[in-house]
């Protein structure tokens, strides 16, 4: 899951093929290169993969075997069985944040792709300002969360806050109270999380469409294509790639985040905004229900997997 | 004429986006210094007079003067933590990876990876759980080792693709001086390599710094919190001050802004290299 | 798990330890003075308080400063954690190796509950008995005995909650009609006193809607208006799995005071935007004479009321008014919360110290120097003489002498544990007052939620 995905190990299976007609003349320093370091990238991967066995894997064993059992923050774990899962899956709350955190993740995925590609797109034109503005549109991924969160949600407070002072000055009211509502809650924390993603997936977009040859551009000029016509049937087909790839990576951590929304209503009104992570951090330390929230954690896993894979897939075979 | 219009947009739309970018920093800049109560009546006045105060107000929150402090020190330890954990450990085994044989270069690449895909929520009870048992909670750094460790898989994976471009002439020219394989990473490889490790640390730095679903977790005394989390208990415990909190969102929003705007080059060479993967 | 039988192990290791610690005190209380018994090496406590709330901060620093100078060897060290922490995330550290001390238990917490039921806390039976403190604090002390006979926490302050504070300033301005003895005789009439504030551009009543308790904070002044003392009774003890279930919560009077919360939310009496609103925030909006009514308590004159009068953001004195009842006759009344304890956790290394620390804390003298004058705060104990409570901000004795003309109510979010209460039904009032669900809903969900703890355990 990389930008350049498929690309990099191309050009890595041609400077190694280079490397091997370059250099096969000294055979003797090539085979003094490889040999002894593979040794070492033998020694020098154990730490890694001893850590990520015990901080990723460890810790997924210890989660699945939560998930079937009943545990209040202390003592001994009660086996249970799949009752936690039983209990997910037939919980209304459970289901409707399943179907906000889903909703939330897509939507803030695609709305930030979007932005950040038309933002790509006029940069590389050269619009006014761009060196300016590459630096200034990463400020939000910059800040931290917490700061920003706390941030929007006093500005979204009906009368005082500051969206609603400017909506009132340019007579569209004052009173509205977004965050207070069960209905429309979602959207203010949809909102701050696009605004804090775009700078990143801007970032990134633009390498991609920085990296298109002028050539094939001017070529498209040449034919007597219009700018509109250069972006979609140029830039947008080349780094489709990279889009479908910023999207999967934005929807997994989106679906994994945790601060904005907290800091924004912990989760409320009414868990209107419980999104999964953070109804499993209430389950198990509001309400001392380790168990479920284990199995809530599983779950999500396996979805973002599952995710993630389709993800990878698609930004493969798109390439193909 | 077509062409102007699209221009026109174009420019219109970055215009817009930038000032909506801009606004929060510049209103918690504005607000730090408004009194609470113009705050509420007057907020969009750019004349009034300054409560400086409102500095002192944020400094001295919390259940000892100087908290904002502690809570700086802390991100500062936990943040050096995860960078000196995610680059010791994982930028060696890129470098030494590339000379593994394309299949299990892509198959080392591929368990890597998949670490990304875990969602945090999974860890943090485990976690928990651990940290407690071995009583290491409340410690920024013990927390920090944990945020590097997450920060491995995307550390190793962009060094990776990065040594894999490396100019072997380059290490052959260090062999052929008699130069032993890890003396070729120490003296030729890793001099080379400052500005790819700096872009790539940034990216660590920005999560690790930003983060609280593991902090909130494993660090829950006041004392031992970083920002991220502490500056959620500020807010509740300010309410009715609004321009404390205000001097406390800039506190601790503006630091990491001119520290970026000062590293930008690197922020934006490291994500454009290919800086997607957490 | 395997871990898990290690510590169980350990805590059956440090029980025998802290009775014999136990056997120690109390012989030394009894005769000798303490610090003989306790030796005069030096020695450091950790104590845990709230970082906001009704000041406890004041309370523990004056009553150490009286305990260190009786016994110059001890040091005492604070670790303020948050609202937040103190219901839930608090459990690890309070068990762990490095629990502090004095450890904050919310006693309608999974905190207290998993504590008690682990056997992770010190007894407290031997300091009781020493200085007759259950005797001295009555009810709220006896209904914490557990069933082995043991007492694991101590409350040290009453408060009381669900206290209308009215702005007289913009009543009078509204021409609101609020009823001569402060109560609001029926939902009808609370809605009208809404719709007169509005008219006047205030809003009716301001609460925290955003809090994860003022919801149900009503429903406890509310309900016992609407429920037999019998039922009420029978509502707070049935989810023990030995007590007998004599009332449903698909009963009427549930079912009626669960309307009555619904109309009101209904009928416009909260401020605009109160579901995104915390209790602070509600209470800056009150102070700063945007509403007529605020929903809270007897911290709030000694604390924000106090400082937003200094700052002179607060322009008037808040006057009182009780919540309306749900069925004409009965009289709704204040509720008392004993709720925030303090006890020692098993993982404490200096329990017999802490034992010590908490015995002051809890006597006369420490009630007096920490809980009435440092803190203004009501003292739990009823052996001190009204007289002495001269630091006692004079909203919260005008509180007092409602309560002693009618009497106060325990509520039942704050009797039971908040994981069959508070926690579960708060949120499916939030849910009412939106309008998203239905009262015969909620009491469905209770029902079944009751019948499931009965059944699981907590």
């Amino acid at each position: 899951m990389s930008v350049k995905n498929e690309s990099p190990s191309k050009e890595v299976s041609t400077s190694i093929t280079q490397g091997r007609t370059l250099f096969s003349p000294k055979k003797k320093a090539r085979i003094g290169l490889n040999a002894i370091n593979v040794r070492s990238a033998r020694i020098t991967l154990i730490p890694v993969f001893v850590l990520l066995f015990v901080f990723l894997a460890l810790p997924m064993i210890n989660s699945i075997q939560l998930s079937v059992s009943r545990w209040g923050g202390l003592g001994p774990l009660e086996p249970v069985g799949f009752d936690n899962y039983k209990f997910l899956f037939s919980d209304a709350q459970m289901r409707y944040s399943s179907r906000i955190t889903i909703f939330y993740a897509f939507s803030v995925a695609f709305l930030v792709v979007a932005i950040a590609t038309l933002l790509a797109a006029a940069v590389s034109a050269n619009v006014r300002g761009h060196k300016a503005m590459k630096i200034i549109w990463f400020f939000p991924g910059i800040a931290p969360p917490t700061a920003v969160a706390i941030f929007w949600s006093s500005s979204f407070q009906p009368e005082s806050g500051v969206v609603n002072v400017i909506l009132g000055k340019l007579g569209l009211g004052n009173a509205y109270a977004w965050l207070a509502s069960s209905d429309t809650a979602l959207y203010p924390v949809i909102f701050v999380g696009v605004w804090s993603a775009v700078g990143f997936a801007f970032l990134v977009i633009l390498g991609a469409v920085e990296q298109i040859p002028v050539s094939l551009r001017e070529a498209a000029v040449v034919d007597g294509a219009n700018v509109r016509q250069q972006f979609t049937k140029i830039t947008l087909p080349l780094i489709r790639p990279i889009l479908m790839t910023i999207f999967t990576l934005q929807i997994i951590w989106t679906f994994n985040g945790f601060t904005v929304v907290w800091a924004m209503t912990n989760g409320g009104p009414s868990d209107s905004t419980s999104i999964l992570p953070i109804l499993a951090y209430k389950e198990a330390f509001r309400y001392g229900r380790f168990g479920t929230a284990a199995a809530m954690a599983v779950v999500t896993g396996i979805f973002l997997m599952i995710v993630g894979t389709i993800g990878i897939r698609l930004s493969r075979s798109e390439q193909q | 004429m077509k062409a102007l219009v699209a221009k026109f947009f174009a420019q219109l739309g970055v215009w817009g986006w930038t000032v909506l970018v801009l606004i929060p920093f510049f209103f918690i800049m504005l607000f730090a210094t408004k009194d609470t109560s113009d705050i509420y009546g007057k907020p969009l006045a750019l004349i009034f007079k300054p409560n400086w105060g409102n500095f002192s107000g944020a400094w001295n929150a919390g259940p000892d003067e100087g908290t904002i402090g502690v809570w700086f020190i802390n991100t500062g330890l936990l943040v050096t933590t995860a960078l000196i954990v995610s680059l010791v450990v994982a930028v060696p085994a890129a470098y030494f990876t590339i000379f593994l044989s394309l299949k299990q270069n892509r198959a080392v690449m591929i368990t890597v990876l998949s670490g990304t895909v875990v969602p945090t929520i999974l860890l943090v009870i485990p976690y928990f759980k651990a940290y407690n048992q071995f009583g290491l909670l409340n410690k920024p750094i013990v927390t920090g080792v944990a945020y590097g460790v997450l920060a491995i898989p995307t550390t190793f994976l962009l060094m990776n693709r990065f040594f894999l471009d490396f100019p072997r002439e380059v290490l052959e020219a260090g062999l052929l001086d008699g130069l032993s394989n890890s003396k070729i990473f120490r003296k030729l490889v890793l001099p080379l390599s400052v500005g790819q490790i700096v872009s790539v640390g940034i990216l660590t730095l920005i999560w690790a710094w930003g983060d609280s679903q593991i902090a909130i977790v494993l660090l829950q005394s006041q004392s031992a919190q970083p920002i991220s989390v502490g500056m959620l208990s500020f807010a509740a415990d300010f309410t009715t001050n609004l321009g404390a909190t205000f001097a406390g969102l800039s506190m601790a929003a503006i630091p990491p802004v001119i520290l970026y705007i000062i590293l930008s080059k690197y922020v934006t060479k490291g994500i454009a290299l290919g800086g997607i993967t957490k | 798990m395997k871990s898990s039988f290690r510590v169980s192990g350990k805590s059956v290791v440090a029980l025998s330890a802290v009775s014999s610690a136990f056997a120690l005190v109390l012989s030394g209380l009894s005769i000798t003075p303490a610090s003989a018994a306790l030796g005069t090496a030096p020695v450091t406590l950790t104590v845990q308080h709230e970082t906001t709330g009704d000041r406890p901060e004041e309370e523990w620093h004056a009553v150490a400063a009286a305990f260190t100078k009786k016994y110059p060897n001890v040091t005492i060290k604070y670790s303020p954690i948050t609202n937040e922490a103190k219901g839930g995330p608090n459990l690890q550290v309070i068990s762990s190796d490095g629990a502090p001390d004095i450890a904050l238990l919310p006693l309608n917490s999974n905190v207290y509950t998993q504590m008690v039921k682990n056997k992770a806390l010190v007894p407290l039976n031997g300091i009781f008995a020493a200085d007759n403190t259950v005797a001295r604090i009555g009810p709220p002390a006896a209904a914490l005995k557990q069933a082995d006979g043991k007492y694991y926490a101590t409350p040290h302050v009453v408060v009381y909650y669900n206290v209308l504070w009215t702005n007289p300033d913009a009543i009078a301005k509204s021409k609101a009609i609020v009823p001569a003895s402060g109560h609001f005789t029926s939902v009808a009439q609370l809605v009208a006193f809404g719709k007169a504030c509005k008219k006047a551009g205030y809003a009716g009543l301001a609460i925290g809607g955003k809090t994860n308790f003022q919801a149900s904070w009503m429903f406890d002044s509310m309900m016992p208006t609407a429920v037999s003392a019998k039922a009420l009774n029978n509502y707070i003890n049935s989810y023990k799995s030995d007590v007998p279930v004599t009332a449903k919560w698909t009963d009427p009077g549930i079912l009626k005071t669960l309307d009555a919360l619904g109309a009101i939310a209904k009928g416009g009496v909260y401020q605009n935007g109160y579901l995104g609103m915390d209790l602070d925030q509600a209470t800056a909006y009150f102070t700063a004479g945007k509403s007529c009514m605020l929903l809270g308590g007897t911290w709030m004159p000694g604390g924000a009321f106090e400082s937003d009068t200094k700052k002179g953001t607060m322009k008037f004195t808040p006057g009182l008014a009780v919540l309306p009842s749900v069925v004409a006759g009965k009289k709704a009344t204040y509720t008392p919360y004993y709720g925030d304890a303090f006890g020692i956790p098993i993982k404490s290394n200096n329990q017999e110290w802490a034992l010590e620390l908490l015995r002051y804390f809890m006597s006369d003298e420490g009630q007096r120097i920490g809980a009435l004058e440092a803190a203004g705060n009501l003292p739990v104990v009823t052996t001190i003489p009204q007289s002495l409570y001269t630091k006692v901000p004079q909203g919260v004795k005008d509180v007092l002498a409602l309560v002693a003309a009618y009497g106060s109510q325990s509520g039942w979010t704050s009797e039971v544990p908040g994981a069959y209460g508070q926690t579960f039904i708060n949120p499916l009032i939030q849910k009412l007052q939106e309008g998203k669900t239905t009262s015969a809903e909620i009491a469905k969900a209770q029902q079944a939620k009751l019948e499931d703890v009965r059944k699981n355990g907590l």
